[in-house]
């Protein structure tokens, strides 16, 4: 089963594709199958949010719900969320809940972690540092070779292996 | 250094009747000798714990946090927390308002999880109109409170989500 911290990502990428298609295949197809696909998926993300931030029972079937909700936009949505981009830019937006936000900052010698102030309690869906490439993004033990750990609490990106002085690290995070 | 008054509420799925204030306060002041809480409600009165005598709890200087059962639906409260003097009179204050809604967001999370279940639920036409409902009467709620801190629009909103929730047979 898909972290649903992640299921919540991709619910939120798949919610603005489905939004954006439906008014295209109005246009262009005389109609959708699904005119009703980005309510549904915000109406059940909305709720596997809370059932994440309270612990609640029944939360993995929840989140295969939400992420079988994802339907035929589920393949871009990963990509985007992998990569940061998909089928045209993501473009760091000013407002809304899912915008996306870019920080970035330069590193200490030595040092195993940076922090971006200005976004505590996002989620961070893609990070860059200059020397190493970044593999998987974990929110929660330690990092291991070029994994990273991305505390929202403190808005900390934790490398495995030490920046080099000035070192360039920039994380794409999301509400 | 002047204590600079401040503190936080939290209320949990698991207990929603229960509403956990913690004491973030900055700096001290040796004049403080006690502390209270008004937790005001939207029809003007004071919400209190069942026997407690006073408009106020009392709220022990030792204790960083407080748990206070007082809760029997969702709801939009002013809460003022005072620190008191020995002789009884407020040396500071601080109020916050919030809306809590444990109650319709159990409820709500409740809905999905019966989807799970039986996703033919969501064929009925009403099902995702009233659940989005009930959803924008939650969210409005929570607006309320963080864009005006206004208890009166969030309560009235809380209690059209109340309704639905407590009256799901007819909507659900």
């Amino acid at each position: 089963m898909l972290d649903p911290n992640t299921v919540v990502s991709l619910a939120e990428i798949s919610q603005y594709l489905w939004n954006d298609a439906i008014p295209k295949e109005n246009q262009f197809f005389n109609g959708t199958i699904d005119p009703r696909k980005a309510q549904q998926l915000y109406i059940e993300r909305c709720a596997l949010q809370y059932g994440i931030e309270q612990g609640l029972s029944g939360l993995p079937g929840v989140s295969n719900y939400v992420y079988a909700l994802c339907g035929a936009k589920l393949q871009l949505a990963i990509e985007i969320l992998g990569t940061g981009n998909g089928g045209g830019g993501v473009i760091p937006g000013g407002g809304g809940n899912f915008s996306v936000f870019e920080y970035s900052t330069n590193a200490v010698e030595g040092t195993f972690t940076v922090y971006f102030p200005e976004a505590i309690g996002k989620r961070c869906v893609n990070a860059f540092r200059q020397g190493n490439n970044i593999g998987t993004i974990l929110t929660s033990g330690t990092p291991t070779g070029n994994q990273v750990v991305w505390n929202k609490e403190s808005a900390s990106l934790t490398v495995a292996v030490a920046f080099y002085d000035e070192e360039f690290v920039r994380v794409v995070v999301q509400q | 250094m002047a204590l600079t008054p401040n503190f936080t509420a939290s209320q949990s799925s698991g207990t929603p009747s229960v509403i956990t204030l913690t004491d973030t306060s900055t700096g001290s002041d040796v004049t403080i000798a006690s502390r209270r809480v008004y937790l005001l409600q939207s029809n003007g009165t004071f919400l209190v714990p069942a026997g407690n005598t006073t408009d106020y709890i009392e709220w022990d200087l030792v204790d960083t946090s407080i748990s206070i059962d007082v809760l029997s639906q969702d709801s939009a409260l002013s809460i003022t927390v005072q620190w008191m003097s020995g002789i009884e009179t407020v040396v500071t204050s601080k109020t916050i308002s919030f809306a809590f809604t444990a109650y319709n967001q159990t409820f709500y999370y409740g809905l999905t999880e019966s989807q799970v279940a039986n996703a033919n639920l969501t064929a009925s036409s009403w099902w995702y109109q009233n659940k989005l409902i009930l959803k924008v009467e939650i969210d409005s709620a929570i607006q309320a409170i963080t864009f005006a801190s206004d208890i009166y629009s969030a309560q009235a909103a809380l209690n059209r989500a109340t309704y639905i929730s407590t009256n799901s047979s007819i909507f659900f």
